[in-house]
């Protein structure tokens, strides 16, 4: 290093004015005229002090042939065999190297990407796939939302019959009980037509059940459609009761019911304890209507009517709701 | 007299300005500097992968000039080279070079002089005038000043000259 830094102060402190440069120093500036990059002045000088010393030629010479020497080895070829070799190889670290990178991935990353995969494979899948023809996978699947759609009709009808029978029994408990039953009941049946129109409900005497026997006229029972209209409209009776004990007697209605071959109409079961009453949701044979109404009478006065309902029973079945509270 | 920047100056190629080589050129390249300075055809073939595989991940990423090229190559070779040096025979003079056309009376002048020289000589030369990069990329190569590098390369030719008659 020494060394190297006096040339570099030696090059530097060259006089211009020199007319010869000592033997070290020519030597010293062999690789500089070799490429030429003497300014004109100092070539000039390098050529003199070349000229005139044996010794610096002796080393020109071998210089020189050393820059020869140098051509040679650089103008040498490498055999094709060895550079196809050498690419192959370079390709083959490329591809390890990536192996590498992937065994150095940590597991969990690992496992997230192959599942990430996997799933959007099989979302792919479900997506694209053409499921509509496959015919038999399309009809279970029609079949299928049928059902669940039927489900939730029927429910949602439950539902609308459970709250309908609600707001005509609080509509009937605002009025006296010795009165007409509401308007209701009148309003919905004059959307019946004229063979099927609701009966109006009779005044019940509340108080005395005994009493109550005879008073309660039912119309509608005694006027309960006997033909058939050539276009069939849905109806419901729909019964108010109020009694005493009203477990014991929700029991034995039920039981009643189910002997005179009367079932479940809704969803719920017979006798459905909720609000402070029982609900019973029911069809029975039409000829069972005067025995179950003659039933009823038994526990308390019976308010009845006879309402347009969506549903259109069966031939010879009616439908039946009826609501009992504590007295 | 020319001063060192002078020098440097004029020394800086066009290398610098013109775009780099094709990877390819350098394949062959990296294998006559390994098979130069390690004397070794096994040794020369794993330091050339090696060089050649760190060149491939460096110069993907980016495109580089010719200058900055030869600066990667220099700087990565000269790592190599050390580490593998230590497995190169210490005798050169049964070197039977089957991969390469070369002059066998050149080869085993080379072979002398670099048994006798400095190795930041014969590297110099290797790079500089067997390989054709330009000093000023060397120099940058090596970390050192375009000054240390021509002084390196005359004394390094001197010497080769002197084994020439030996």
């Amino acid at each position: 290093m020494n060394l190297e830094k006096d040339v570099k102060i030696t090059i530097q402190r060259h006089p211009v004015e020199q007319k010869l440069m000592s033997d070290f120093l020519c030597e010293s500036f062999f690789y500089e005229y070799h490429k030429g990059c003497l300014s004109k002045k100092d070539r000039l000088v390098f050529e003199k002090s070349l000229e005139s010393s044996q010794k610096v030629k002796e080393q020109y010479s071998k210089f020189q042939k050393s820059i020869k020497c140098c051509e040679v080895l650089g103008s040498a070829r490498v055999a094709e065999k060895t550079l196809v070799a050498l690419k192959e190889t370079l390709k083959k670290k490329q591809v390890s190297q990536l192996k590498t990178l992937w065994e150095k991935t940590p597991e969990t990353v690992k496992i997230l990407l192959q599942s990430m995969t996997v799933a959007l494979t099989a979302a792919f899948f479900v997506v694209y796939f053409p499921w509509p023809d496959l015919g038999f996978l399309a009809s279970e699947k029609t079949d299928q939302s049928v059902e669940l759609a039927r489900l939730s009709v029927e429910l949602d009808d439950e539902e609308r019959d459970f709250q309908e029978t609600m707001k005509v029994a609080h509509n009937e408990s605002r009025n006296s009980p010795e009165e007409e039953s509401p308007s209701v009941s009148s309003k919905k049946s004059a959307d019946l037509k004229s063979e099927n129109k609701p009966q109006v409900s009779q005044p019940v005497k509340a108080t005395k059940s005994a009493k109550a026997e005879k008073t309660v006229q039912t119309t509608a029972a005694k006027e309960k459609p006997k033909t058939t209209p050539a276009v069939r409209e849905g109806y419901v009776y729909r019964a108010f009761m109020d009694v005493e004990k009203i477990d014991q007697k929700a029991e034995s209605i039920a039981q009643k019911i189910k002997s005179m071959g009367g079932t479940k109409a809704g969803k719920v079961e017979l006798g459905w304890k909720t609000k402070g009453g029982r609900y019973f949701h029911f069809s029975l044979d039409q000829n069972k209507y005067d025995e179950i109404l003659s039933f009823l009478k038994e526990f308390a006065p019976v308010r009845i009517s006879k309402d347009a309902h969506r549903r259109i029973m069966p031939e010879g079945k009616e439908r039946f709701i009826l609501w009992i509270e504590n007295k | 007299m020319t001063t060192e920047s002078e020098v440097a100056g004029k020394y800086s190629s066009q290398a610098s300005q013109s775009n780099g080589h094709s990877f390819e050129a350098y394949i062959e390249k990296a294998y006559l500097f390994f098979l130069l300075s390690l004397l070794d055809e096994n040794l020369a073939k794993e330091a050339s992968e090696k060089l050649l595989f760190k060149l491939s991940q460096k110069w993907k990423k980016q495109k580089l000039s010719l200058s900055e090229q030869q600066t990667d190559f220099v700087s990565i070779s000269k790592v190599i080279w050390r580490q593998k040096k230590k497995k190169s025979p210490k005798i050169f003079s049964d070197l039977n070079v089957s991969t390469v056309k070369i002059d066998v009376n050149f080869l085993s002048q080379w072979m002398r002089f670099c048994k006798l020289t400095n190795e930041n000589h014969f590297m110099v030369i290797l790079w500089s005038q067997i390989l054709s990069f330009s000093e000023e990329s060397i120099a940058k190569g090596l970390e050192q000043t375009t000054g240390t590098i021509y002084y390196r390369l005359s004394v390094g030719l001197k010497e080769l000259g002197d084994c020439s008659e030996s």
